[in-house]
């Protein structure tokens, strides 16, 4: 019997618990800052505000383009990330994110693996139940596009704020995995569409997405879309 | 030589062997169970002699649970509440089920040797011209990525994020496990499952040992069941196959001379009718046996399990001899004890000297389980021959207070022997119908080589097993390769050189591998020439400096870069370092000698878990110096099948002698005499034909019994005046009853040996039993 190998299964979520071995402090606009003042109450499936209810049912069984510009501020970078492209989310397929500038890049993001190449160059797959931390996040990133109420509230604990047509949903994780990289998401919307996402992580790093033409897609439009995500498999 | 005085010598042999096995007992009891003890010495290589090392030292202290529950955190709470119970108690050194501190013991460990181990993508594209290009290329697609968070830390003492690669590479490509919360977790069928390894403090193979584990099992198990209905709790040890295999020996050894004695105790008062046939009965028996142990301690320093659940059966052997001379007893008047012993003599004799010689030919074989089987069976028949000839004459001397009234056994003995010779001609058909009807068994028999036909281990153990395995995504191949250095470092170069071509081709390698420990430990060659790869670098160095300034590094950080790599190394990992770091926990079983000595000798093992390219794989063992190739099941498979061939050769060779020694004393009615185990060896074989039971090496060699045992109801036969027909048919029936009995309970062992030893014979003397009064034909009448 031939057992004593299985340490070895252990050894990438090394890199999770590596995270915890350097701390650093946050420098720069934190979008978890001030939770307490910008979301008033967590929500729980009874307190479900109406106009999250009418975003969420707007967002549920479409998909979504958009074009985006992203800022990725890293504390141990002098100057932040910048970066530009496509986004296409299609429920079944999962995240198609096309980086135009600094240069070409193609991912697509399953529940199950990340699949980049490029330039069309060669597949690279990473397979993410190997990586439970990249997972945690994989999965709360497609739980963001899908405008399930129920999806989201497994993965976060869900806090909203609006002022008329513009609005924020504030998420936390729940995760113990995937809270040891995030410490918050915010997304950003005006009306029915999302305008931007925010990411903190707990070593004080920032994204920010700006959607620049966010729009839906219904289903009959996502063959239009299929041969974005078919190199991935 | 029958007399006063050799009865007395014989009292005198019988207490010096009964105390040699007392002493023997007392002083050099040695129990052995491992399967493998069966083999020849010659076969038992060094690389064999090594995996078994393994499994009877650390890994067969290793025990593997799985707690599974449909509720994640029922599961883990189950999981971290066993963990402690398991950590509490003391059958277990170390238990482990939280890893959150072993993964920062990897990062501890391996981050300062970052560029002592280098990730073999990262080392091919520093030894490319243009590589500082690709590895800048690299680190902006991980910064730009989504998920770049996960590597981002690093940065600061690790731009280039050598780091990672590292451990990126070390993932096995089939994984089931993943973390999570600290726990080894995976998800299977909508279940929940969680893994704890722990080390047992004591021996797997004591009883003590195991009995105490099964108790304290019972409790855990129970227990959680309480707590959290449906819950799964799985374990998988050599301690709990050791101590099924030593329950079914226990069970064995109890059902068979139980069912033995309590069957004898039937025949014998249902025959003859008294208490003193009984007890005198036994005698021989207990004496035979005992001193078999004694003899078979003293030839071995050990006892085969299987040899002494054989040594049960061995009852129904024993009681052969004094069978036919109760016979005479029971039914003659006026009985004359010596002159009637001195009658059955040369029969009692030959009977002996056939089931001997046929046991003897078994220690001739060089599996060495089988030979103690025929030390210890040649030992109890010959003293229970022995006691019965020279005893009984003096232990029996009075007429049976019944000989004038035949028990009910003999009449139908007589009824039988009156209908044999009445339907001499039609008893022929049948024989004849029933060779036919065996011809196409013997086309149908399948010969197996295989070891697995003798894997008795308990099927729902077996499952557990299976399950685990299944669970955590080990292989279930058994195929190792053992990589030999005359040092700690020479070994791991040559196992360097033996993966480099694999991780050439990691797209199509020839053959699959569980964990190289070079990857987790390369050799002081491998780690000085990756930090002399690193230190290229140095030669980019405006260029690097530039990129990472304008990706956004500090000048700080990037000056440190370039000093950790440029600086000479003030240590390299060691074996020694290695082996006493907590990271190198889970693999530290494949390292086989002493890392605190540079200097001895090592040997490293990898698992194979599967073979590509044959050719290509056996080109590559072609090019490489000491290593070798194990796989247990074709190694085994292989010396079967070449021990089966030579067994042909000496089971033919015996059925040849006898006849040799027949024709000699009974010249030409040898044949007839000969005929009935012959055929009943034909019939055993057509029988397995039959049943598709796969024919193996142990019931091939069984035929030598089936001859030695059918050969003595035919002598009986022969040598008996027709007159005596139906007394010597009575012995014979006896004597075959107490045989099928004993074997029969043989063939129900949990022992798959003695399964097959027990099915055969059981076969192979109904046969000869049924097919005996052959021996009777060529006379003037049946």
């Amino acid at each position: 019997m031939k057992w004593g190998g299985s340490l070895w299964l252990v050894l990438p979520w090394l890199l999770i618990a590596s995270i915890s071995a350097a701390e650093r402090s946050a420098t720069t606009q934190m979008p978890c800052a001030d939770w307490e003042t910008r979301f008033s109450q967590r929500l729980t499936h009874t307190t479900i505000p109406e106009p999250l209810v009418k975003i969420l049912a707007g967002h549920k069984g479409y998909g979504f383009a958009t074009t985006f510009t992203e800022e990725k501020r890293i504390t141990v970078l002098r100057t932040p990330l910048t970066s530009s492209g496509q986004l296409v989310f299609l429920p079944p397929r999962g995240l198609y994110r096309q980086l135009q500038k600094p240069f070409a890049q193609e991912l697509v993001i399953t529940p199950d693996a990340i699949f980049q190449r490029q330039a069309n160059g060669p597949t690279h797959t990473l397979a993410l139940d190997a990586l439970p931390g990249a997972k945690a996040f994989v999965s709360a990133f497609l739980a963001l596009f899908s405008g399930s109420w129920d999806t989201l509230y497994t993965h976060f604990d869900v806090y909203f704020s609006h002022q008329e047509a513009r609005w924020q949903l504030g998420l936390k994780p729940t995760n113990a995995t995937m809270a040891r990289s995030i410490a918050c998401l915010v997304l950003e919307g005006q009306q029915a569409h999302i305008t931007s996402l925010w990411i903190q992580e707990t070593s004080s790093d920032v994204t920010h997405d700006h959607f620049l033409d966010p729009h839906m897609l219904p289903e009959p439009q996502w063959s239009n879309y299929q041969s974005q995500f078919s190199w991935a498999r | 030589m029958l007399g006063t005085k050799t009865a007395l010598a014989w009292c005198v042999v019988v207490v010096i062997l009964c105390g040699l096995s007392c002493y023997q007992i007392i002083y050099h009891w040695k129990l052995q169970t491992d399967v493998l003890a069966l083999l020849p010495d010659t076969e038992r290589d060094p690389a064999t002699a090594a995996l078994r090392q393994i499994a009877s030292g650390n890994l067969g202290r290793t025990v593997l649970f799985v707690v599974g529950h449909s509720q994640e955190s029922a599961a883990r709470e189950a999981t971290r509440l066993l963990g402690e119970k398991l950590a509490a108690s003391p059958l277990f050194v170390t238990v482990h089920w939280d890893h959150s501190r072993t993964q920062q013991a990897f990062f501890d460990l391996y981050f300062p040797f970052r560029y002592h181990l280098l990730s073999p993508s990262l080392r091919h594209d520093l030894n490319v011209p243009d590589g500082h290009l690709a590895l800048i290329q690299r680190l902006k697609q991980l910064l730009y990525q989504p998920t770049s968070s996960l590597l981002t830390r690093f940065l600061e003492a690790d731009p280039l994020l050598f780091f990672p690669a590292l451990t990126q590479d070390w993932q096995p490509p089939k994984r089931k496990l993943h973390m999570q919360d600290g726990l080894l977790t995976a998800h299977h069928n909508g279940r929940w499952y969680h893994v704890i390894t722990a080390q047992l403090a004591l021996d797997p193979f004591a009883t003590a040992t195991q009995e105490q584990f099964d108790a304290q099992w019972e409790t855990w198990v129970s227990s959680l069941q309480q707590t959290w209905p449906g819950i799964d709790i799985i374990g998988t040890s050599a301690v709990r196959f050791a101590a099924a295999t030593q329950k079914t020996i226990v069970r064995d050894i109890a059902i068979i001379s139980i069912g033995s004695l309590l069957g004898i105790t039937i025949l014998i008062l249902g025959t003859f009718q008294t208490g003193r046939h009984l007890i005198l009965a036994l005698l021989p028996i207990v004496i035979g046996i005992w001193s078999a142990i004694g003899i078979t301690l003293w030839l071995f320093g050990d006892l085969h399990t299987v040899t002494l659940t054989f040594g049960a059966s061995l009852v129904g052997i024993c009681d052969d001899y004094s069978f036919h001379y109760f016979t005479y007893h029971r039914l003659t008047t006026p009985w004359h004890a010596q002159r009637t012993m001195r009658h059955l003599l040369l029969a009692l004799s030959l009977g002996a000297f056939t089931t001997i010689l046929s046991f003897l030919g078994l220690a001739f074989t060089p599996l060495v389980g089988l030979q103690q089987i025929a030390v210890f069976a040649s030992c109890g028949v010959l003293v229970a021959f022995a006691t019965v000839i020279l005893w009984f004459p003096y232990l029996l001397n009075e007429t049976h207070p019944r000989a004038q009234h035949p028990p009910a056994l003999y009449f139908a003995t007589l009824n039988a022997f009156a209908f044999g010779n009445r339907y001499r001609k039609p008893l022929l058909i049948v024989y004849g119908l029933v060779l036919l009807l065996c011809l196409p068994g013997l086309w149908l028999l399948h010969v197996s080589d295989s070891p697995r036909a003798l894997n008795a281990l308990p099927k729902d153990l077996q499952e557990q097993d299976q399950f685990i395995r299944t669970i955590m995504g080990l292989s279930q191949n058994q195929t190792h390769l053992i990589v030999k250095g005359h040092t700690a470092e020479d070994a791991l170069q040559k196992l360097e050189q033996l993966t480099a071509p694999l991780v050439d081709q990691p797209a199509r390698p020839s053959v699959e591998l569980g964990p190289v420990i070079t990857s987790f430990l390369p050799s002081m060659k491998q780690q000085k020439a990756n930090l002399l790869t690193v230190q290229r670098l140095l030669d980019q160095r405006p260029f690097l400096a530039q990129e990472l300034g304008q990706l956004g590094f500090t000048e700080e950080v990037i000056q440190q870069f370039f000093h950790t790599i440029a600086a000479p190394p003030e240590t390299f990992l060691t074996p020694e370092l290695w082996q006493q770091h907590e990271a190198s926990r889970g693999l530290r079983h494949l390292w086989l000698g002493d890392p605190s000595s540079p200097t001895s000798s090592t040997s490293l093992l990898v698992q194979v878990f599967h073979i590509h390219d044959p050719y290509a794989f056996a080109a590559l063992l072609d090019k490489s110096e000491g290593i070798h190739y194990v796989d247990p099941v074709a190694d085994f498979t292989r010396v079967f099948k070449h021990y089966r061939r030579q067994a042909a050769w000496l089971v033919s060779g015996a059925y040849v002698l006898i006849f040799a020694i027949l024709v000699w004393s009974y010249k030409a009615r040898s044949v007839i005499i000969m005929l009935p185990p012959v055929l009943a060896a034909l019939v055993t074989i057509s029988v397995f034909g039959w049943l598709g039971h796969p024919f193996h090496l142990i019931h091939l060699l069984m035929l030598l019994l089936v001859l030695g045992m059918g050969i003595d109801f035919t002598i009986f036969i022969a040598e008996g005046s027709l007159a005596e027909g139906p007394t010597t048919l009575l012995a014979l029936t006896l004597s075959a009853l107490s045989t099928v009995l004993s074997f029969g309970l043989l063939s129900l062992s949990g022992q798959a040996v003695l399964q097959a030893i027990g099915l055969t014979v059981l076969i192979g003397i109904a046969g000869a039993l049924f097919f005996a009064p052959l021996a009777y034909y060529g006379r003037s009448s049946l």
